[in-house]
């Protein structure tokens, strides 16, 4: 099993109030390798929370996180940052790519902190056959401000999935796209999924996408049910 | 090839430093202004550490340029030695030697109109080139020709072969002080041709003095001059030379002048005595020195002692003879009111044995007053003018009378009337001359007539031979004890000019509230640039990367940006030091008084001011950078940055800091008095800036107190924009603060300025009361306030009512004043009689020992306080800043006989006309230097209202004395100058620095109002007009403003009080209220253009984002 997730907690205090609110209540999930998930429910509801507590960027008030079969609250923060940078991919709804750097560079953002770097030549042709599998091979030395926002979000998949993550985590990826990139995107995300064996966690609000993963979850009240199955 | 391509391989990859190199050049806009905010703080560090090199460089150089080659130096006053010694010394040592004759003149030119008093007049010959480095143009100078130096030149417009004339002080054996001593001939006048004007690089400059100021020089030939003052062939000054291989040492110097010496060079003379086979010891300067007296008593104690006295008239009832030699001999058995009369006298007298004889005599009181005294004495018995009483050489050669053919050509520097003298008198000076006709007990003589200068006037030595005496004397007496000793000047130089004032420490202090300004100025938008990229942060730490590994490559950019931005400053630097250096040698020559001021770049320097920045800047963009990750990752990746929020609870640190600055304001208040003046200064600073932080921290109690009241309150545009100020509590402070202190900093400085004029009267002030400050080249011998001195000097047209003169012996030494940059460590010292100033309670003391009596302190002066430490009195700051002493420290001396006594600084007056000098008793002065003869320089204690008048009578009577009268507020003013200078400086760089701190209030108003584009796109889009919105800005910058603005004031006022007050106080009104109006006005544009700004951008897409 690659992640399991025991009755994990979330509540928050806001300044002024003394009563804590429950953001996610006694949340189970058990997740294998090479499966594809879909997080859907209501704005508000906690997906993103959920989220970012499976891939370490948040910490739950209670219940516990396996990754690996490792619990992620006994690990200390340089343990959490080597598990985001080798183990998890990130893509958010924002891509967050760096304007300072090429379409390639910001792809190989994440492997700068490795310490047993393999061959940089590895990395980057990694990258290139990535970043030519999503159809961006003739914008390797673009600026992101000269990418369409589809293209831009492409190459935040491909940055996610550059370290050769076991579990990658997409936070509304196709939030900030028109149909037709999304859609692309899914496809894409999903074509990966199964390429490279990678396990898919996506939050997102289009039942389109979310139809697309093994499995649909639905959060709601704090809750996580399964929706669909296929 | 190959290794290209592994460069473009290596270059190709994702790795830190090439991320970093493409953030910089992404980032370019903001960082160029964290590159400029850091260039800024170095230019001025840079700048400031090379004027520091650059003074102290040429103040080095100047000692080259005044002593040439010149490494030991030895100046004997009123002893003058053979030119041979120079030979001999240089022969012993195998270096160059100079002799010189070194006397003080005045030059003028035309009728007078234009005179240079104060010039030093040296005789010179070619050894005195050799010393300069120079050859040829101080060779063959003839009688009527004179070299001067380019200050005399260029003061008095001469050039080559133009005539002008020259008043030279006459120098003599005889100090003037010496009874009997001439008054005549004090000096002479000669008409010089200029032969060659010279240069600092022809030794124009040569002074042995530690002063940067370029003297006045006149150089003669030294054999004209001699021959003038009937001192062929002799000198008063020796410089040595220094030598590369094998170095002198001091002792080493001194071992060799007491080889090369004979007694003559100090005026002592052997003379045989055929008919009683006796060698007798006796002094040009008539009376012998107790020192050479000691040594020959110890070696010879069989020797003769003899005291002979001039007396006005010898007595017996109604008979009386004027004017007669009387003799003390040591082996006269004498009772003490014992007398032997000659024959003659008891002739003259109708004497005989047990008659009471009655002697009246002159003794010296002080400045040359004259004191008729008498003595009476029972003739023990009448003696033949035989043997002994036929001594001629009994009596010396007092000046006026020993070559004088009759009593009638007489011409003692004593009052005499000729119409006493008799035939007889006239009869006993044709057969007999200076033959004592009486002769009394040398006790008695030496009770009645000694003085500072001795209590013999021969010394007898029975069966010996000159050479052995003249052998043993020369060996047993060490002429340092005659005033004969080398100074290291050229050592003495060096080390005045490296502890000189530091000026890289000066203008780093100047310059202060720019550095911070600057430094604040890069840390703000050093921060700015990291909060812009926040959400890079995230993205990083949702990436992998470590806390530390994105806070290293935070601080690897920033450490980039400050290397450029300081490789630029030390570049700036260099300019930014040509433009301080050419206001130094122009407007603010004040500060340094010589033009004389090279650049000097040091490469060590720049890379040393060069590093200071960068540390200073790195330091300040890791405290401002280190708290900048503690957000969430979530949040920073988003972009989120940290809500604050109004605390509710009230802050215990502000409340405690509030109420502990009040309290000390309030005691400090109560123990100081403002009426102290500049004294009270630090007391009230002190409370000023106790206020200050007191203030702030109030400032932050009444914003969380006002918005915690407003909550409950009307809802307003401006009270939300108060309540605003709550939330980011900090940054307002630091608006407050930032302004305030800068305020009170550039005011308290400012307001400190200093006037002479004003209050110059009282006495109290800094002139003492006095209205002119007079200084001669030839001393003043007698007391001007006495109808002798007034008549001696023509002074008949003074009114001795009104105008009274209070006079200063000068030793002379190197000047303390802040005019001379060189640290010195003995300044000229002035003897005054402290009466003379207790009594009219002139001058304020600033701090004193605990000896001194606060009702009267002048009057510690003349108290003893142990063996060989006199007290001593300076102004404060030279004290301080001169010296970098404090009172209760000694300073060193050498008194004429070369013993070394200290002088305790028992008191620092207030800023006075004194700076540069020492006062001490003049009872003490003479005790110490008894050759020095007269005063050089004087208070006049006359009606403001008459000061031109007076400066011009005294300056007509005195003008051969070269009298140089200065209104006492004029003198105030040349040294509140040099203040005034520096305060200007300040005020002109604090003023840059409070712009820049503007700059930075800007910056921290423009963010505010950046960061807060949702909460305005909101009031917007609830129906607030565009107006309404820039209202709530305005309101909630203009309330800061306000605050640090207030609290500037009030407590610059408080700081300034005692200097607000004080009545000589100058407050530079119209650039402090100019400062205050470019604050505002700075303040207000940034602050309207912020909310300008804010409200001109389209604010939905913000709203839209959150």
């Amino acid at each position: 099993m690659l992640l399991e997730l025991k009755n994990i907690e979330k509540k928050y205090y806001t300044p002024s109030g003394k009563v804590p609110v429950t953001i996610l209540n006694n949340i189970s999930l058990q997740v294998e390798q090479g499966e594809a998930i879909a997080v859907v429910g209501p704005s508000g509801s906690g997906k993103s929370t959920l989220l970012n507590i499976i891939g370490a960027l948040d910490k739950p008030t209670s219940g516990s996180v396996n990754f690996n079969g490792k619990n992620l609250a006994t690990m200390n923060e340089n343990e959490l940052a080597n598990i985001r940078n080798m183990e998890i991919g990130f893509i958010f709804q924002l891509h967050h790519l760096l304007p300072q750097c090429t379409v390639l560079e910001n792809v190989l953002i994440p492997t700068i902190p490795q310490k047993k770097k393999k061959n940089n030549k590895e990395f980057r042709n990694r990258a290139k056959i990535l970043l030519g599998k999503v159809g961006l091979e003739n914008h390797f030395d673009y600026f992101p401000a000269r990418l369409s926002s589809g293209e831009q979000q492409r190459v935040a998949v491909v940055r996610a999935l550059i370290n050769q993550p076991r579990l990658v985590l997409a936070d509304e990826p196709t939030g900030s796209l028109d149909q037709t990139s999304a859609d692309n995107l899914g496809q894409i995300l999903i074509d990966l999924n199964k390429a490279e064996n990678v396990t898919l966690i996506v939050v997102t609000h289009s039942l389109d996408l979310a139809e697309r993963m093994n499995t649909v979850y639905n959060l709601q009240n704090g809750r996580l049910e399964v929706y669909k199955k296929s | 090839m190959g290794d290209i391509n592994l460069f473009e391989q290596k270059f190709n990859h994702m790795n830190i430093l090439k991320f970093i190199f493409r953030s910089l050049t992404f980032y370019r806009r903001i960082h160029l202004w964290v590159v400029l905010g850091t260039m800024v703080s170095t230019t001025i560090l840079v700048g400031a550490l090379i004027i520091g090199d650059s003074i102290r460089h040429s103040l080095q150089q100047i000692v080259f340029d005044r002593l040439g080659k010149t490494e030991f130096a030895l100046s004997s006053g009123a002893r003058f030695f053979r030119t041979q010694v120079a030979e001999n010394l240089s022969e012993k040592l195998r270096t160059p030697v100079a002799p010189l004759l070194q006397t003080k003149g005045i030059a003028i030119v035309g009728s007078g109109k234009q005179r240079v008093n104060n010039v030093q007049v040296i005789g010179v010959d070619n050894r005195f080139g050799k010393i300069g480095n120079v050859s040829g143009i101080y060779e063959n100078i003839s009688s009527d020709e004179a070299i001067i130096n380019s200050q005399v030149a260029f003061r008095l417009q001469l050039k080559i072969g133009d005539e002008f004339l020259l008043r030279i002080e006459n120098l003599y054996y005889i100090p003037k002080d010496v009874p009997l001593a001439l008054d005549s001939e004090t000096s002479f006048a000669k008409r010089f041709t200029v032969k060659s004007v010279v240069s600092k690089k022809e030794f124009g400059r040569f002074n042995l003095k530690a002063d940067q100021i370029a003297p006045n020089t006149v150089f003669v030939s030294l054999d004209f001059l001699g021959q003038e003052m009937g001192l062929e062939y002799k000198s008063n000054v020796l410089l040595v030379a220094e030598k590369q291989e094998n170095p002198l040492s001091i002792n080493k110097v001194n071992e060799a002048f007491k080889e090369a010496w004979s007694l003559s060079d100090a005026g002592f003379e052997l003379i045989q005595i055929l008919e009683n086979n006796q060698i007798e010891l006796r002094s040009e300067r008539i009376f012998l020195d107790p020192s050479v007296v000691n040594k020959a008593l110890k070696m010879y104690d069989n020797s003769q002692q003899i005291f002979t006295y001039f007396v006005n008239e010898i007595r017996l009832k109604e008979r009386a003879t004027p004017y007669s030699f009387v003799s003390a001999l040591s082996d006269l058995d004498l009772k003490e009111d014992e007398i032997l009369i000659n024959e003659w006298l008891a002739n003259d007298l109708n004497a005989k044995k047990g008659d009471q004889i009655k002697l009246t005599y002159y003794v010296l009181g002080s400045s040359r007053s004259l004191v008729e005294t008498t003595s009476d004495f029972r003739v023990k018995s009448i003696v033949p003018i035989q043997g002994v009483f036929a001594d001629r050489k009994l009596t010396p050669d007092f000046p006026g009378l020993a070559n004088a053919e009759n009593c009638r050509d007489w011409d003692p520097g004593i009052p005499i009337d000729l119409d006493k003298i008799r035939d007889k008198d006239e009869d006993y000076w044709a057969n007999y001359r200076g033959i004592p006709k009486v002769f009394i007990s040398l006790s008695t003589a030496q009770k009645m007539w000694q003085n500072r200068f001795g209590n013999l006037t021969a010394m007898r030595f029975p069966n010996e031979k000159k050479e052995r005496v003249e052998e043993d004397l020369t060996n047993a007496i060490d002429p340092v004890s005659l005033g004969f000793y080398f100074r290291d000047v050229k050592n003495e130089g060096l080390r005045a000019s490296s502890q000189s004032v530091d000026f890289a420490q000066l203008f780093l202090g100047l310059s202060f509230f720019i550095i911070i300004s600057a430094l604040l100025l890069t840390g703000l938008l050093y921060v700015f640039s990291i909060e812009q990229r926040s959400e890079e942060s995230g993205l990083f730490l949702a990436l992998g990367f470590a806390k530390k590994s994105i806070k290293h490559i935070i601080l690897l950019e920033g450490i980039i940006l400050v290397i450029v931005g300081s490789i630029f400053g030390a570049v700036s630097g260099i300019l930014y030091n040509q433009i301080v250096l050419l206001a130094l040698k122009s407007v603010w020559q004040g500060i340094v008084g010589t033009s004389s001021i090279q650049i000097h770049i040091k490469s060590s320097t720049i890379i040393l001011g060069t590093l200071i920045g960068v540390t200073i800047n790195l330091l300040t963009i890791w405290l401002v950078g280190r708290n900048q990750l503690k957000q969430p990752i979530v949040d920073l990746q988003k972009g989120i940055t940290k809500l604050e929020t109004i605390k509710t609870k009230k802050p215990k640190l502000s409340t405690a800091v509030s109420f502990v600055c009040l309290m000390g304001v309030i005691i400090i208040l109560i123990l100081s008095d403002v009426g102290r003046g500049r004294e009270a200064f630090a007391s009230f600073f002190s409370a000023g800036s106790l206020l200050l932080i007191g203030g702030v921290a109030f400032v932050n109690l009444l914003i969380i107190k006002k918005a915690n009241k407003l909550k409950t309150a009307k809802l307003s545009l401006i009270s939300i924009g108060i309540r605003n100020n709550a939330r980011k509590r900090f940054r307002s402070l630091a608006i407050v603060g930032l302004l305030a202190s800068g305020l009170f900093i550039v005011f308290t400085v400012g307001a400190n300025r200093q006037s002479s004029l004003k209050d110059a009267e009282k006495r109290e002030s800094g002139t003492g009361g006095f209205a002119l400050f007079g200084e001669s080249v030839i001393p003043i011998l007698y007391d001007l306030n006495s109808e002798k001195g007034r008549n001696f000097y023509t002074l008949n047209e003074i009114n001795p009512e009104n105008v009274k003169f209070v006079s200063f012996r000068v030793k002379e030494g190197d000047d303390a004043s802040c005019l001379n940059l060189n640290r010195v460590s003995t300044p000229q010292l002035i003897g005054v009689n402290p009466d003379e100033l207790s009594k009219r309670g002139s001058f304020s003391f600033l701090k004193t020992t605990t000896e001194v009596n606060p009702e009267n302190p002048w009057e510690i002066l003349d108290q003893n306080l142990s063996e060989d430490v006199i007290p001593g009195i300076a102004d404060q700051t030279v004290i301080v800043w001169g010296l970098g002493k404090s009172v209760g420290d000694t300073l060193v001396y050498v008194d004429e006989s070369g013993k070394i006594f200290k002088i305790k600084l028992v008191g620092g007056l207030a800023n006075s006309i004194f700076q540069g000098n020492v006062i001490i008793s003049e009872k003490a002065f003479i005790k110490k230097y008894p050759s020095i003869s007269g005063s050089r320089l004087f208070l006049v204690d006359a009606p403001f209202s008459e000061i031109e008048d007076t400066t011009q009578k005294i300056t007509w009577a005195l003008q051969d004395q070269g009298v140089d009268l200065t209104p006492t507020y004029d003198r105030l003013a040349q040294f509140s100058q040099v203040e005034n200078t520096y305060l200007s400086i300040f005020l002109i760089l604090g003023t840059f620095g409070l712009i820049l701190g503007s700059i930075g209030i800007g910056i921290v108003i423009w963010r505010n109002v950046s960061e807060r584009q949702g909460e305005l796109a909101l009031l917007r889009s609830v129906g607030f007009t565009r107006k309404a919105v820039q209202l709530l800005i305005l309101s909630e910058h203009s309330v800061l403003l306000f605050a640090g603005i207030l609290i500037g004031i009030v407590t610059a006022l408080l700081a300034t009080l005692p200097t607000l007050m004080q009545p000589g106080s100058n407050i530079p009104y119209v650039t402090i209220i100019l400062l205050l109006l470019i604050v505002v006005i700075n303040g207000g544009i940034w602050t309207y253009l912020a909310a300008f700004m804010a409200t001109k951008k389209d604010l939905l897409p913000a709203l839209r984002n959150e």
